[in-house]
């Protein structure tokens, strides 16, 4: 995904989308833009910080058949708002970082209020950038190492 | 908007504590556990049938609920993973509020191969010790042991009396009342004492 992260059509940003930045997000590019929001909202635990393994799958070529790619590492949570207790947010992220899975969650929570344009345009426009800019890197590596390989066309007789 | 209780404060040691519990009421069938609450529940539960619930189920099970109360299926739903499923006759778990109108004849009872597969109904009663007295005997009883929770149904003990008689098969049942919970395993015969 090239396209550039447009804050005009941040409303059209869907929730799967930004739990995937959140979840993908280093941890300290998380910690360190959270800090931009300022005091963060008050907020209970629904599900405290748990550690755990899922299994990835994938299709070989992206069609084939299904396999287990390999188990990762992900902590979720679950927090409601004191100021509004009807809105959870969840967070299901990678790696065993408690503090981000809170970070997270809270972001989640915060999306679904009227703070949504400010934590879009603050958090996740930055931390999908960076995410951009991480596969890029990795493609520009993969692609200056390209071997491509032809035979030639053996004249018989 | 529909509101999601809390669970366990901790739920490890939550858990751990009320299974403890659980496991005493169905080894002495007609004693009263008090069982630790949960910090939320959904409405129109007793505290300790959520403790069950969120104690006894898991992924693996499938629930049936008589309510189909947002909340409560949510609370399931979000603290267990469990499957909820329309039918009774699937449920390896049913949550039951009126006793009255629950479909006890359509529970899983297991089969010869595997009496295991059969239903457990968790019961909400309002109190353990205000219904009509009843002895218990059985497993787990030296003699006899009385018991009476409130059972809004006239006809629970005689359909108890059919379930007693599939031993080895049949459903168990849990009674939960506020904090406590009463269990009745399926090798218990009851006698209604003369009135």
């Amino acid at each position: 995904m090239d396209e550039q992260f447009d804050p005009d059509q941040s409303a059209n940003v869907s929730r799967a989308e930004w739990m995937g930045v959140l979840a993908r997000a280093s941890t300290t590019s998380l910690a360190e833009l959270i800090k931009s929001l300022g005091e963060l909202p008050e907020f209970n635990w629904l599900r405290q910080p748990e550690v755990g393994a899922v299994m990835t799958r994938g299709r070989a070529g992206g069609t084939g058949q299904v396999f287990s790619v390999g188990e990762m590492s992900v902590t979720r949570c679950a927090v409601t708002l004191t100021s509004s207790p009807d809105i959870v947010g969840h967070a299901y992220v990678q790696g065993r970082d408690i503090e981000k899975a809170k970070s997270a969650a809270i972001c989640d929570a915060l999306l679904q209020t009227n703070r949504r344009e400010e934590v879009l345009r603050s958090i996740i426009a930055p931390l999908k950038d960076e995410e951009s800019a991480r596969h890029l890197k990795a493609r520009r590596k993969a692609g200056a190492t390209k071997v491509d390989f032809f035979t030639m066309v053996r004249a018989e007789s | 908007m529909v509101s999601l209780a809390t669970g366990f404060d901790e739920p490890v040691f939550g858990t751990q504590l009320a299974f403890r519990s659980i496991m005493e009421a169905i080894s002495f069938p007609g004693r009263i556990l008090e069982i630790v609450r949960p910090q939320g529940h959904p409405k129109g539960w007793p505290s300790s049938l959520a403790s069950g619930c969120l104690t006894l189920l898991d992924s693996d099970v499938t629930v049936w609920l008589d309510h189909e109360d947002p909340d409560a299926l949510n609370y399931l739903k979000f603290h267990t993973g469990c499957r909820i499923s329309p039918r009774p006759e699937d449920a390896d778990f049913a949550i039951i509020l009126d006793v009255a109108s629950a479909p006890l004849h359509q529970f899983k009872i297991g089969t010869d191969q595997y009496p295991d597969r059969s239903a457990t109904l968790l019961i909400a009663c309002e109190s353990l010790t205000a219904g009509a007295p009843i002895d218990v005997s059985g497993p787990g009883i030296k003699s006899t042991n009385r018991m009476a929770p409130n059972i809004r149904n006239n006809q629970f003990w005689g359909i108890w009396a059919d379930n007693n008689s599939l031993y080895p098969l049949g459903f168990d049942v849990f009674f939960f009342a506020d904090n406590a919970v009463l269990a009745l395993p399926r090798g218990v015969s009851a006698q209604p004492l003369e009135v």
